[in-house]
C-alpha cells in the first residue's frame, strides 16, 4: 500500500488509528502487527514469507546473542545474521539493477521487495545494538514484529532504532491531545508535500528532462528534480513521523533543511538523517572513524559513501553518485577546509551546486541518457523554448522554493502552533486538495464513448 | 484538568471517514458525463485477485472513480494546475485566447494512408463519383493567427497523403485557412468546428459535388457549451462556447437505424455540458436524412465533424445515408450498393482520420 493513495487514506488509516486507540495494551501490538502485515501484503504478498523468515531469524539471533557468553560466539551469530540480511538486500538490489524486467513467475519478482532496504537495516542495527549491550533483546515476538514491520516507517523510513521505541512498545499507547494534533498536522503537511508539490514537480521534470536545445530548461529541470526528490522523501518521512506520533511512537526526524547546508558533510547530517547516522554508528565508527589519521579516515569515508550509493541501487550511476559526494567530503576535510570556513556564502553555493549536479547522476540509470542530459546542461544553448518552460513551471518552482525556505514555513508553523482552529482549517483545506489530486489519478476522458 | 479536544486530529479523521463512507455507501453514478466512460465496478476479492495485486488495483480504481464530488475534485485539481501555469497537459494544451488544443501524439500518417486506401477500395467497388474532405483542426488553422504557435498533433505532412485515383479532394486547409476570421471557425473548448467553420466547409463540398450552396442562417444559439477538449483539462477558468444551430427546413427528417427522431437536434443533449452531441443526436453507426422536397441519394462516410455540415447538405438531396466507421458493424459495400447512392462523400476531421483506422477495418473491405 502507498500512503499517497485513497485506499490507504480512506479505508486503512482512520480504521487503524481509531481501533488502536480503543484497544487494551495487550492487543495493541498484535493489532498493529497484523495491520502492518496487511499493509505490506496488499501489494507484495509474495515477499511476506521472505520478510517473515528474516524477522524470525533476527528475533532468534537477538535472543541468542544476549544468551551466549562467549564473545566469539556472539560475534559469529551477529556476523552470520547480518550477512544474511545484508546479502539478501544486496542480492535483490543487484537483480533489480541488472534485470529490471524478469520472466514472470521468477523468484526475483518484478522489482525490489518493497521496503527491504529499511527493513534489513533496521534489523542489522538492532542486532548490533544487542551485541554491544546497548539494549536488551526483545523477547516478545509480537512486540518485535511490531518494531520491524511498523507500517508508517516500513516503506520509506525513517530508519528507527529499537532503543528509540522500546519503551512505548511495552506500554499502553494513548497519546494526548497535543501529540495527536501535532501528528495530524505533520501527516497532512507530509501528504501535501508529496501529492501537491512532489508529484507536480515530477511532471515538470518529465517534460523538462526531454527538452533539447534549451540549456536553461535543462537547468530548470534538474532544479525540479532536486525539489521533487526532496519533497517526495521529506513528505513521506513527515507522514511516517506524524502517524508514529498519532500511534504513540516517537520517530526521529529525517530531514532538516538540507539545501541550506554549508558543506556536503553537513548535507548528510540534514538529508536522510537516519541513514547517515546508521552508517556512522554501524560502519564508520566501528572501523575507527576519524581516529586513525587522515588516510584511514578518507578510506572509511570512501567505503561509507560507496555503501550509501549501493544502498540506493546497485547500478553504476548510484555508485558514481556516492563517489561524487565522497569527493566533495574529502575535499572539505583537506584542501577546502580553511577556505570554506572563511567563505560561508561561497561554500553554500558550491555545496548546493554539488548536490544538484549529484542528482543528475542519481536521476539517470541509463548512461546514454545521462550523458545526453549532461551535454544539454552544459551546452549553454537556447532555442527559445525556455519561455515555455518558465511559464509552465516557474510558479510551481517558486512555490516549492518558498516551502523550502525555513523562515517562511517556520513562521507559519509557529503562528499555527497555538491556534487550534486555524491549524485545523489549514489541515482540512490541504487534505481536501490532496484527496482531490488523488481522485484525479484515474481521470481519463474519452472523446468518443467507450462501451 | 481540562480535557482539550485534538481539533486538527479530529478534523482529519472526520474528513477521511466522511470520504470513506461516501465511497462505500453512496457509490454514485455508474458513468461519468465529464469523462464519457463508465466508472469502475466494486472490487472482487478472491485469493487470486488478492495475491496478484488485482484486488489492490481494483480497490484504488473504485475509490478514485467513486470519490465524493469527484467531478468537482477533478475540476479543482485542474484549476490549481491552471493557476500554476501548468497548461500543457499530457494530451491537451490550453493556449492563448482560451483555445484548447489536442496535443495527443496519436496523429499518424500511417492511419491516414490506410484509411485512404480503404476509400480507394470503396470507390472502385461502388463505381460512383467520390469526394474526400478532411477537416483540419484548430491547431493547424490557427497557427498563423494566434500570438504563439499552438502545440498540436495536426501537421501538413498528414495532408500530403496520396488521394486515390479518380477521387476528388477538397482541401479544407485552403478554405478555412484563408477565412477572414479563423478563430470563429472553431470552438475553443471542443475539437470540432463551429457553424461558421462548417458553413465554409459546406460551400467547398458543394463546389466539389456540383451544387449551388444555399445561405446559412442561425435557428437557435445555446451558450454554456464546454466540449471534449475542456473535459481533458476541466479548469473552472475555462471559457464557454456557444453552439449555433443552423436553420434548415423542418421537413427534413432524421432516422437513426429504423427509429425516426424528433427533429435533427437532441434537446436533452442541449441541456448538458457537451452540446455538440446534440447535432444529429450524436454518433451512430448509420443515420438517414430524408428530404421530400429534393431528390438524389448521397452516401457519406463520416465522423462527428459531419454532424455540423450534413443538416446543411440535406437541403440538396432526397436522401443522405451517413455511416460512422467507428460504430458501423455491417458490410459497407453492400450498404452502399443497396442505398443506390449517386455520389459518395468521405467527410472526416483529421483528428479521428489520423488517430483511428476504423475506416480501413470495415467489414466487406
Amino acid at each position: 500500500m502507498l500512503f499517497s493513495s485513497l485506499t490507504f487514506l480512506l479505508f486503512f488509516l482512520p480504521f487503524v488509528l481509531i481501533v488502536h486507540r480503543v484497544l487494551p495494551r495487550a492487543l495493541q501490538n498484535p493489532f498493529l502487527l497484523v495491520s502492518s502485515l496487511l499493509f505490506y501484503a496488499w501489494r507484495d504478498l509474495r515477499y511476506l514469507p521472505l520478510f517473515a523468515a528474516l524477522l524470525l531469524l533476527s528475533w532468534g539471533a537477538g535472543l541468542l546473542i544476549a544468551f551466549l557468553k562467549s564473545r566469539n560466539a556472539r560475534r559469529a551469530v551477529l556476523t552470520g545474521a547480518a550477512a544474511i540480511l545484508a546479502g539478501t538486500l544486496l542480492g535483490y538490489k543487484i537483480c533489480a539493477a541488472w534485470q529490471p524486467y524478469p520472466e514472470p513467475g521468477s523468484l526475483t519478482g518484478s522489482s525490489l521487495p518493497l521496503g527491504i532496504s529499511f527493513f534489513s537495516f533496521q534489523l542489522i542495527g538492532y542486532l548490533a545494538d544487542v551485541y554491544r549491550e546497548d539494549t536488551p533483546p526483545e523477547r516478545n515476538l509480537a512486540a518485535f514484529g511490531t518494531f520491524a514491520f511498523l507500517f508508517p516507517q516500513l516503506v520509506a523510513g525513517p530508519i528507527v532504532r529499537y532503543s528509540e521505541i522500546r519503551k512505548p512498545l511495552h506500554e499502553l499507547r494513548r497519546p494526548g491531545a497535543e501529540d495527536l494534533n501535532a501528528g495530524a498536522v505533520q501527516f497532512v503537511k507530509g501528504l501535501a508535500f508529496k501529492v501537491l508539490l512532489a508529484n507536480r514537480l515530477g511532471e515538470a521534470w518529465n517534460v523538462l528532462s526531454g527538452i533539447s536545445g534549451s540549456s536553461a530548461s535543462s537547468w530548470l529541470g534538474i532544479l525540479s528534480f532536486s525539489l521533487q526528490i526532496y519533497f517526495d522523501f521529506y513528505g513521506y518521512s513527515l507522514m511516517a513521523c506524524g502517524m508514529g506520533r498519532m500511534l504513540g511512537f516517537p520517530f526521529p526526524e529525517n530531514f532538516r533543511d538540507p539545501y541550506l547546508s554549508r558543506t556536503v558533510s553537513e548535507f548528510w547530517r540534514r538529508w536522510h538523517i537516519t541513514l547517515g547516522a546508521w552508517f556512522r554508528d554501524y560502519v564508520y565508527i566501528p572501523l575507527g572513524g576519524s581516529r586513525k589519521g587522515l588516510p584511514r579516515t578518507l578510506a572509511h569515508l570512501f567505503l561509507v559513501w560507496m555503501l550509501t550509493g549501493l544502498w540506493h541501487g546497485a547500478a553504476p550511476n548510484f555508485l558514481l553518485w556516492g563517489l561524487w559526494h565522497f569527493l566533495f567530503i574529502a575535499l572539505e576535510k583537506t584542501v577546502l577546509k580553511t577556505a570554506w570556513s572563511r567563505h560561508p556564502l561561497l561554500s553554500r553555493i558550491v555545496t548546493l551546486l554539488a548536490v544538484i549536479l549529484g542528482w543528475v547522476l542519481f536521476a539517470f540509470d541509463d548512461p546514454g541518457r545521462l550523458l545526453s542530459f549532461a551535454g544539454r546542461l552544459f551546452s549553454f544553448a537556447e532555442n527559445g523554448v525556455f519561455l515555455f518552460s518558465i511559464r509552465q513551471y516557474g510558479l510551481l518552482l517558486l512555490a516549492a522554493l518558498l516551502c523550502t525556505a525555513t523562515p517562511l514555513t517556520g513562521r507559519i508553523a509557529g503562528w499555527l502552533a497555538n491556534r487550534p482552529v486555524p491549524a485545523a482549517a489549514v489541515c482540512a483545506v490541504l487534505l481536501v486538495l490532496c484527496m482531490a489530486a488523488l481522485a484525479n489519478a484515474s481521470y481519463n476522458p474519452f472523446l468518443y464513448f467507450r462501451f | 484538568m481540562k480535557k482539550t479536544i485534538p481539533l486538527a486530529y479530529v478534523t482529519m479523521l472526520a474528513l477521511l471517514l466522511a470520504a470513506a463512507l461516501s465511497v462505500l455507501v453512496f457509490s454514485g453514478p455508474k458513468s461519468s458525463e465529464l469523462e464519457n466512460r463508465t466508472l469502475a465496478d466494486p472490487p472482487m476479492l478472491t485469493g487470486e485477485s488478492f495475491s496478484s495485486g488485482l484486488f489492490a488495483d481494483q480497490t484504488e480504481a473504485f475509490a478514485e472513480d467513486h470519490f465524493p464530488l469527484r467531478d468537482q475534485a477533478v475540476m479543482l485539481n485542474a484549476t490549481v494546475n491552471h493557476l500554476l501555469g501548468m497548461t500543457a497537459r499530457q494530451n491537451v494544451s490550453l493556449g492563448p485566447k482560451g483555445f484548447f488544443f489536442d496535443t495527443s501524439d496519436g496523429w499518424s500518417r500511417r492511419n491516414v494512408d490506410l484509411n485512404l486506401q480503404a476509400v480507394q477500395e470503396i470507390h472502385e467497388a461502388a463505381g460512383i463519383p467520390t469526394v474526400v474532405a478532411l477537416v483540419p483542426s484548430s491547431g493547424l488553422i490557427l497557427a498563423g493567427s494566434l500570438p504563439e504557435k499552438p502545440a498540436s498533433g495536426d501537421r501538413d505532412e498528414l495532408y500530403a497523403a496520396e488521394i486515390p485515383e479518380g477521387v476528388l479532394r477538397v482541401d479544407l486547409r485552403e478554405t478555412l485557412g484563408t477565412a477572414p476570421d479563423p478563430e470563429a471557425l472553431y470552438y475553443r473548448t471542443d475539437h470540432h468546428w463551429t457553424l461558421d467553420g462548417a458553413a465554409l466547409g459546406y460551400r467547398a463540398v458543394c463546389g466539389a459535388l456540383g451544387l449551388d450552396p444555399e445561405p446559412v442562417s442561425v435557428r437557435a444559439s445555446f451558450p454554456g457549451f464546454r466540449g471534449t477538449l475542456y473535459a481533458r483539462f476541466p479548469t473552472l477558468l475555462a471559457p464557454e462556447d456557444t453552439l449555433l444551430l443552423p436553420e434548415v427546413d423542418h421537413g427534413i427528417r432524421l432516422r437513426i437505424g429504423e427509429e425516426e427522431m424528433d427533429g435533427l437536434y437532441d434537446p436533452e443533449a442541449m441541456r448538458k455540458r457537451d452540446k455538440y452531441a446534440a447535432l444529429l443526436y450524436g454518433n451512430h453507426g448509420i443515420v438517414t436524412l430524408e428530404n421530400d422536397a429534393s431528390s438524389g441519394v448521397l452516401f457519406v462516410l463520416r465522423d462527428s465533424y459531419a454532424n455540423a455540415l450534413l443538416p446543411l447538405l440535406a437541403r440538396h438531396y432526397g436522401k443522405i445515408i451517413a455511416a460512422d466507421p467507428r460504430y458501423y458493424t455491417g458490410d459497407i459495400l453492400s450498404e452502399i450498393h443497396e442505398s443506390e447512392a449517386d455520389e459518395l462523400l468521405c467527410l472526416f476531421g483529421m483528428a479521428s482520420f489520423s488517430q483511428s483506422r476504423a475506416l480501413s477495418l470495415l467489414d466487406g473491405l
